[in-house]
């Protein structure tokens, strides 16, 4: 299989936070959701990978050469937006486009012009008075104006209406329709990642708990509800994390078919959404 | 590294617009000194420097061009390419309005401050005053930020200046080792008294030596500051 971007035993150490031997890969054709919670290490993940920070160790390969090593080269080929946009606030929008532009060799003014009017963005209008989702929109119309092969895209629907969120996703799955393409979507909002996603990356306080394939994860990970008996020490290894209420317990479970044939009918089995799963993995008192 | 000077003009060509024509309304007072045109000059050219510098710590644009397919010593050399342009510019507005206002007026208030300034010697000290200036201020920038940077280089410049006077007064005064440096016609006209010092030097070693000798110090300078700017910027985190 041939990976748009290889990460392994990535580190960084900001002495309050660690992100320790982050290794996952990204295969050419497919999107990889990079989900956790606030301050899990996703941004400091997609600094690391534009060279924004320094690592402390491991490595990052993009279309197999070394992000910094080739850092020009391989930043040609990425389009990328931040969690929040950063341009020249008084500019207006084709004067900002002219001065990112020129870094670009593959950039095409038309599909930028085309995707202003797409997204609703007048050209003469500053960046200061776009509203945040306008913004966002903007970020994502450079991003996509210069014909990358791998889209990097911190929390780019936050902010978006929905009927535009729906769009973008839509654009996603057809960006990597081009088999050279890979898209890297760190977000909160992991009912966009269940549409469009083939691979999820949990991260958690710095450390990747799983990286696999969605439609794998989904089909195996479980909540299971029931009563007390459920906290059984023997019970406890299939579970990977547990949230006690007063009469009831939730429990998540990263084998559905084990759980069921350990519980059987003793308790109600649900299949895990993406969304269970963050919460469980943050929130839940885990034993992973 | 002309991307970096390009979406630098970009950004804030009007600002650089608008403090050329202040500086024209500033030198038609007949009042100026040569001294003070030059001071204000290499402070006009200094501000022009940090102006973009500026906005991007406002917008924290810096993530943005630093995520951008291009290295940071390009980013560097870009930002001292501009300072070199900035020069260039400062050049002909200070010179070329010089010139233009002694031709226009000919009160004799104008052609006492500005004639000593019209000389080769004249463009040589602004040269490389304004040259040590921008050249002192971007490696500080590039390691310490816009604020840190601003503040250790204005206090420390602050700080120099007064160290030079008590220095020369300890040397020349106390100690009788060399003879005063800030004489009372330096302070009537420190310019004309700066650039005839410049001048005895121009007088020694002929124009075309001197030419050279200047430009190749601002040479050294820049090529200084840029390798001192990159290792800094190099280590900088966004």
């Amino acid at each position: 299989m041939e990976y748009a971007l290889e990460i392994n035993k990535l580190s960084k150490d900001y002495g309050d936070f660690r992100l320790r031997g982050v290794t996952f890969a990204l295969p050419k054709g497919h999107i990889m959701g990079l989900i956790g919670p606030n301050g899990a290490g996703k941004t400091t993940i997609i600094k690391l990978i534009l060279n924004l920070i320094r690592r402390d160790g491991g490595e990052i390969r993009i279309f197999g050469g070394d992000n910094l090593a080739r850092e020009v080269e391989i930043k040609s080929r990425i389009g990328f937006v931040h969690d929040t946009p950063y341009f020249f606030e008084h500019l207006t929008l084709t004067t900002i486009a002219r001065t990112v532009a020129p870094y670009y060799p593959g950039w095409d003014e038309r599909l930028f012009a085309r995707l202003l009017d797409e997204f609703d963005l007048p050209p003469k209008k500053r960046f200061v008075k776009l509203s945040r989702g306008m913004k966002m929109k903007f970020a994502l119309a450079v991003a996509l104006s210069h014909k990358a092969d791998l889209l990097i895209l911190d929390e780019p629907t936050s902010g978006l209406d929905p009927v535009f969120r729906r769009d973008l996703l839509g654009r996603l799955s057809a960006f990597i329709q081009d088999e050279g393409k890979a898209v890297l979507f760190s977000t909160h909002i992991t009912s966009d990642l269940e549409r469009i996603a083939d691979f999820i990356t949990f991260i958690r306080e710095g450390e990747v708990v799983f990286s696999a394939p969605k439609d794998e994860i989904l089909g195996a990970w479980a909540v299971v509800k029931g009563g007390p008996e459920l906290l059984a020490p023997d019970l406890r290894p299939i579970f990977k994390a547990v949230r006690k209420r007063e009469f009831v317990v939730q429990a998540l479970a990263a084998d559905a078919a084990e759980t069921r044939r350990r519980l059987g009918g003793s308790a109600v089995i649900e299949k895990a959404t993406l969304e269970d799963i963050m919460f469980y993995l943050s929130k839940g008192n885990g034993h992973a | 590294m002309l991307k970096t000077c390009r979406k630098d003009y970009l950004a804030v060509r009007w600002f650089w617009l608008g403090s050329a024509v202040l500086y024209l309304l500033y030198v038609i007072q007949p009042l100026a000194s040569s001294l003070l045109l030059m001071a204000f000059g290499m402070m006009l050219v200094l501000a022009d420097l940090m102006i973009p510098l500026f906005i991007e710590d406002k917008d924290k644009t810096e993530i943005l061009f630093a995520s951008l397919p291009t290295s940071r010593k390009d980013i560097v050399r870009g930002r001292h390419l501009m300072a070199g342009f900035l020069l260039a510019g400062g050049v002909l507005l200070i010179f070329g309005s010089a010139a233009g206002i002694k031709k226009i007026f000919s009160a004799p208030s104008y052609q006492k401050s500005l004639s000593p300034l019209l000389t080769v010697e004249g463009v040589a000290g602004f040269l490389i005053a304004a040259g040590l200036l921008t050249a002192s201020y971007l490696p500080l920038y590039h390691r310490l930020g816009l604020g840190r940077g601003n503040m250790v280089f204005f206090m420390g410049g602050l700080a120099l200046l007064g160290a030079a006077a008590g220095l020369e007064r300890l040397a020349s005064k106390t100690l009788n080792l060399i003879p005063p440096l800030f004489t009372a016609d330096f302070l009537k006209d420190p310019g004309q008294g700066l650039i005839g010092r410049i001048g005895a030097a121009r007088t020694e070693m002929g124009t075309p030596l001197f030419v050279a000798a200047t430009a190749a110090l601002l040479a050294a300078l820049f090529w200084i500051s840029a390798r001192l700017s990159t290792r800094f910027y190099r280590r900088r985190e966004f």
